[in-house]
């Protein structure tokens, strides 16, 4: 074990080319530790670093536990909530899910009403799920702050890449024959972040 | 389009036609026109597979011009799946070539005197009409290829594959593509069983020699064009989401939402979601050298449709459509994209309506005949269909009748047709549309999402519960007339947002046809359809009773929010009250 958080044995690094594999780890959504008890626009922009004119445009569709908000400001992520972010939908479903759509009404069962401002921040843990172009727009950014995944997660991702040198460092090391990205144990826990180019 | 070709199928001696006048059908197309004859000339308590049915078949108003986005094809009847007035569409080819033919409808009449089998060919020197046995119970890809060999790859095709041939109520219309692929299908309620019933395998249709239509004013029709196009490019949906991904790109967000329904509407989320979704179908697509970005006719420009290649880099079939992914694979418990790609090969070769029979695999799924999540067996029992064994016939037959045979409750259907992609638990506005709409479940009745553009009904109070059968009434007023036009309903996604794109289709409109086109026409057209479907069903026996969801919607709760339907039947009553 070479790290002290409690969430992951392992810190893997991996080159910005490398991204593209990743992207659907994003639709299955992966963790991110992050201060929770704040709203979703707060956690987007603020920790996430997303500009506001994206969120307000570009991100057009958002759950939060499996509900339609229609108001960022308003909706409090708790620890453990999952948050799944999308481009503009087709359809009318794709239409109804839409913050503050003129069809919201349509899905009135499953929209996120509850308030849960006054909630105190800590940190905690959030699962994101980046659907369509929010993985590649989106994607780089989270993974700047550090994804958790398994093992399993990173292996399936690069089982049909030749040669991971350069693509990878593990801890402190580059991916090397001395601690080759391979070797991971499915198991383990990884945090998974962008080097630098 | 000045005339309607009717094909009297009952004459001794072998069908004859005649060429008739629009009279009171002149200024109608698409949806407008399959209804308006299907109301007015079928008697609505024939049987749909006898005598006195008629299928209709209509381009757009605007198909066979250069207008953007208009080859989309209507093929009406009584429907053999569901007792009612049917319209389905689809693209392909042969709504722009029918259109510059100069056909507004071809009509196919009356009950064959023996069982040989036809084929209709249509050019610019007339109508032949040739005894094809053959054909018989030819796939539609070897049809296709035959009719390739015979008269090259220009021509555009409607056809019916076995399973038109045997009268199933699943049974489809096929209408070739771009690359002269039967991969478009008008799927929904059993029309290919009526084009059976008529013994018609084939109509191609050759527009060699003939001109494009021209619109009255040529200049306001080009610049109206224009915009039209501009603004479908630079909306996300049209311009960016489903070229990339199609339609299947809905599949993560709807499980996401919980309102994707799974193992035969169950639950609502399918673990498997994300192996299946249009993010990792596109990815599949692009490594096998396929293309996920493709038009099913020319004109089109969000080009939603792609291919799909087999692992050997090899076509295997179109992309499939988000509902296909589902019906054949959440519903089913199947994640596996190459098989769910099989299914749709095998449903367009059978001519066979992929939600149909995607829904009737899960209700036997349930019944036992098979395990969820079991791909092969999905494959054999779609096989067992287009082979016409007695168990195929049953289930090519749909849901409903599957349900019935094998005595299970959980049969997603209204008016006896499968419901699409959406469990109503969840979306509930989308479930006062399932209920209600003339059609029987199905998620393009009130898919048009123009109606506070449209002002259709006046504006919708979205916090109100009976908003929800406002806003499903005035959508299903916007489609029907999006339906009349010949337009894919894609472009409701562009002129949602943008109103100067919903005035340049307007605008194009009207300067095609040379009449002052408003919103409040578009309005007036859309009653119109809807008010010919509601009289036709209720001649034909239909009451309030039939607009409901199955009971088990108002009692099972879906996971994971846990929501039953809860519209009332007195709201949904409502929906018809203008
Ligand atoms: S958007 Fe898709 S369905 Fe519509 S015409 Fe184009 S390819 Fe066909």
């Amino acid at each position: 074990m070479t790290d002290s958080n409690p969430l992951y044995q392992h810190t893997v690094f991996i080159h910005p080319n490398m991204l593209s594999r990743f992207s659907r780890l994003f639709q299955q959504g992966v963790l991110v530790q992050a201060t929770v008890g704040c709203s979703v626009h707060a956690f987007l922009c603020h920790q996430i670093g997303i500009r506001p004119d994206y969120l307000e445009n570009r991100i057009q569709t958002i759950f939060l536990d499996g509900k339609a908000i229609d108001a960022p400001e308003q909706s409090v992520i708790a620890n453990g909530s999952t948050l799944a972010l999308s481009a503009a939908m087709p359809g009318l479903v794709g239409a109804t899910f839409r913050k503050g759509g003129k069809y919201a009404t349509l899905r009135a069962g499953i929209t996120d009403t509850s308030s849960k401002i006054g909630m105190h921040e800590e940190t905690g843990c959030v699962t994101v799920r980046l659907f369509n172009f929010m993985a590649a727009e989106i994607g780089p950014l989270i993974l700047k702050l550090g994804i958790i995944v398994t093992g399993r997660d990173i292996l399936n991702a690069i089982s049909d890449l030749e040669s991971t040198e350069n693509a990878f460092r593990i801890d402190a090391h580059p991916a090397s024959s001395k601690s080759p990205v391979g070797t991971l144990n499915p198991h383990d826990n990884i945090l998974l972040i962008l080097s630098p180019e | 389009m000045d005339k309607i070709l009717r094909i009297d199928v009952g004459v001794s001696g072998g069908p004859s036609f005649q060429t008739d006048s629009l009279a009171s059908y002149a200024g109608l197309g698409g949806r407008a026109m399959t209804s308006a004859i299907v109301a007015k000339e079928v008697p609505p308590l024939c049987h749909p597979l006898g005598e006195d049915n008629k299928l209709v078949i209509a381009p757009g108003i605007l198909s066979g011009s250069v207008a953007a986005m208009s080859g989309r094809l209507s093929v009406g009847c009584k429907s053999p799946l569901t007792g009612g007035i049917k319209e389905a569409n689809a693209g392909g080819q042969a709504a722009q070539v029918l259109a510059r033919l100069g056909y507004a409808a071809i009509v196919l009449e009356g009950k064959p005197a023996d069982d040989t089998l036809y084929k209709v060919l249509i050019n610019k020197d007339g109508v032949k009409i040739i005894p094809a046995n053959d054909l018989k119970m030819l796939g539609n890809y070897d049809l296709i290829d035959k009719m390739k060999a015979e008269y090259g790859d220009k021509v555009a095709c409607i056809s019916i594959g076995p399973a038109g041939e045997m009268k199933m109520a699943a049974a489809s219309v096929a209408i070739t593509d771009m690359e002269m692929r039967p991969t478009r299908h008008a799927g929904r309620g059993g029309v290919g069983a009526v084009m059976g019933s008529k013994n018609i395998k084939i109509i191609v249709l050759d527009d060699a020699g003939m001109a494009m239509r021209s619109p009255a004013n040529v200049e306001k029709f080009k610049e109206a064009n224009k915009n039209f196009v501009q603004g479908l490019k630079k909306h996300p949906v049209t311009g960016q989401g489903l070229p990339t991904y199609g339609t299947n790109v809905l599949t993560n967000v709807i499980n996401e939402a919980g309102g994707f329904p799974t193992f035969n509407f169950k639950q609502g989320r399918f673990d498997g979601a994300a192996k299946i979704g249009g993010e990792a179908q596109a990815e599949l697509e692009i490594s096998r050298g396929a293309n996920p970005t493709h038009g099913c006719h020319k004109g089109c420009v969000i080009r939603c449709s792609g291919t799909y290649h087999d692992k050997d880099g090899h076509y295997l079939t179109k992309q499939p459509e988000y509902e296909t992914v589902w019906a054949h694979g959440a519903n089913c418990a199947i994640e596996d994209l190459d098989t769910i790609a099989m299914l749709d090969r095998l449903d367009d070769d059978y001519g066979l309506d992929t939600i149909e029979m995607g829904a009737t695999i899960g209700v036997a799924m349930e019944a036992g005949i098979a395990k969820f999540g079991d791909a092969e067996a999905a494959i054999n029992l779609v096989k067992e269909v287009g082979k016409g064994t007695t168990l195929g016939r049953i289930l090519g037959n749909g849901a409903g009748i599957t349900g019935k045979v094998f005595g299970v409750e959980r049969v997603p259907v209204v008016k006896n047709q499968a419901m699409p992609a959406y469990d109503p638990r969840a979306v509930q506005g989308m479930g006062v549309t399932y209920a209600t709409t003339t059609q029987g479940a199905d998620h393009t009745a009130g898919y048009a999402v123009t109606a506070n553009i449209l002002g259709v009904g006046g504006s919708v109070n979205a916090l109100k519960p009976e908003g929800q059968v406002d806003l499903s009434r005035n959508l299903q007023i916007a489609t029907a007339a999006i339906d009349a036009t010949g337009m894919c309903l894609f472009i409701a996604f562009a002129i949602l947002d943008q109103p100067d794109t919903f005035q340049s289709l307007v605008d194009m409109v009207g300067a095609f046809t040379g009449k002052e086109t408003t919103a409040d026409d578009v309005t007036a057209l859309g009653k119109q359809i809807l008010t010919w479907e509601r009289d036709f069903n209720a001649r034909a026996g239909f009451t309030n009773k039939d607009d409901r969801l199955p009971e088990y919607f108002k009692k099972e709760k879906l996971a994971p929010h846990n929501v039953v339907f809860e519209v009332s039947d007195d709201e949904l009553d409502q929906v018809y009250n203008w």
